[in-house]
């Protein structure tokens, strides 16, 4: 049923504004352009207009608080595939957590490993002596160093007593088998174990 | 082209939490918002908000594409859940401002804006419940006038009277504040 044009539009139009305001966005959709030919040519219809905006700015003083960051990460977190989306930098935080140990390990072990084979050098390598005469040179046989008959033991207990190597023959280093067990400071000697 | 609520939903019913994020990004705020203007009460407004969406997740499964508005449907689901505390919630009156000592011109209008806000709050906080939402769904909210009734339970023509006694109380309580905001934007 449509409505008389000048009477009922202007009650209307006043039934609107009281409703929903001064702002044709609020009106209902399919009442709005009659409403705006209406105030197009009524000058009450835009003072009527003018009133209600004045409460329509009131109104617009008291804009809302946003949502604060924690109701959005409990929103997020009570949503579907939240666990999965958290997962990856999880498992990224305990492979690098992993990697900080396993480099933290390899540094200790390379630094024991370095360590061992510092002292095993020093172990192994012969204190620095006075300089081997020609004579001893010349004595030298199979052995480069007086330490190389290491290459050759098997089973060497480093203990005093026993047999010396390879002194057989008198060969060097060895003294006489009645000597008296020398300062060995310095020295390295062996002795094969008995049977 | 930005996806459409259908589409999130469809996307959010496989566990895509992406489409979760932009549903919260388009929607949260505006229900928060609705929340606080119903009950008043800025942290049962974030409760409600969370429960509201927590209901959408569960319901992502049954979303059906072009049933409902998704807007609509958050703001029934929230206008429910602040029903369920109209009774257990009455905040009080925002207080007004203390007054600065000695306010320079700038903070003194800034201070006076604050004043206004707080007792148009009060005001609406003064109102009915059903007058108070019927003006902050089709006011605040931009609720169609259909839906909002609707949500109601009501005609469009009972809806437009609470909002038209609402808006006359709020003129009435008003005015004298509505005198110094005309004056200070004079």
């Amino acid at each position: 049923m449509s409505r008389e044009t000048a009477t009922m539009e202007a009650a209307r139009f006043a039934a609107l504004l009281d409703a929903y305001g001064a702002d044709p966005a609020r009106w209902p959709e399919e009442e709005r352009a009659a409403a705006l030919a209406l105030l197009a040519t009524s000058s009450d219809a835009r003072a009527r207009q003018r009133e209600a905006a004045a409460l329509d700015a009131m109104l617009g003083t008291a804009p809302p608080a946003p949502p604060s960051d924690l109701l959005v990460a409990r929103v997020l977190a009570a949503a579907p595939g939240a666990a999965a989306a958290a997962r990856p930098a999880t498992d990224r935080a305990r492979a690098r957590a992993a990697w900080r140990r396993s480099r933290r390990a390899a540094i200790a072990a390379a630094a024991l490993a370095a360590a061992a084979s510092l002292a095993l050098w020093i172990a192994r390598t012969p204190a620095p002596e006075t300089p081997l005469a020609a004579d001893v040179i010349a004595e030298l046989s199979v052995y480069g160093m007086p330490g190389d008959v290491l290459l050759d033991v098997t089973d060497v207990e480093l203990l005093g007593g026993g047999d010396w190597i390879d002194c057989e023959a008198g060969g060097l280093g060895c003294l006489p088998p009645d000597a008296a067990t020398p300062d060995i400071t310095g020295e390295l000697y062996l002795e094969r174990s008995h049977a | 082209m930005d996806p459409s609520d259908d589409d999130l939903m469809q996307r959010v019913a496989r566990g895509d939490h992406a489409a979760c994020r932009v549903l919260v990004e388009r929607h949260l705020a505006r229900i928060v918002a609705f929340a606080a203007r119903t009950l008043g009460d800025p942290s049962e407004a974030e409760d409600v908000a969370q429960d509201t969406f927590v209901r959408l997740w569960a319901h992502a499964g049954a979303w059906r594409a072009g049933s409902a508005q998704l807007s609509t449907w958050l703001h029934r689901v929230a206008l429910n859940l602040c029903r369920d505390r109209f009774r257990r919630v009455r905040s009080a009156p925002l207080g007004e401002a203390p007054e600065p000592a000695d306010p320079g011109p700038e903070m003194s209008t800034i201070f006076h804006r604050r004043q206004v806000a707080g007792r148009v709050q009060d005001e609406l906080m003064r109102l009915s419940d059903a007058q108070r939402t019927a003006l902050t769904l089709c006011h605040f909210q931009g609720i169609p006038n259909r839906d909002a009734a609707d949500m109601l339970g009501i005609t469009v023509e009972a809806l437009e009277s609470l909002l038209a006694r609402a808006r006359r109380t709020l003129r009435e309580r008003l005015r004298p504040v509505a005198s110094e905001l005309l004056e200070d934007d004079g």
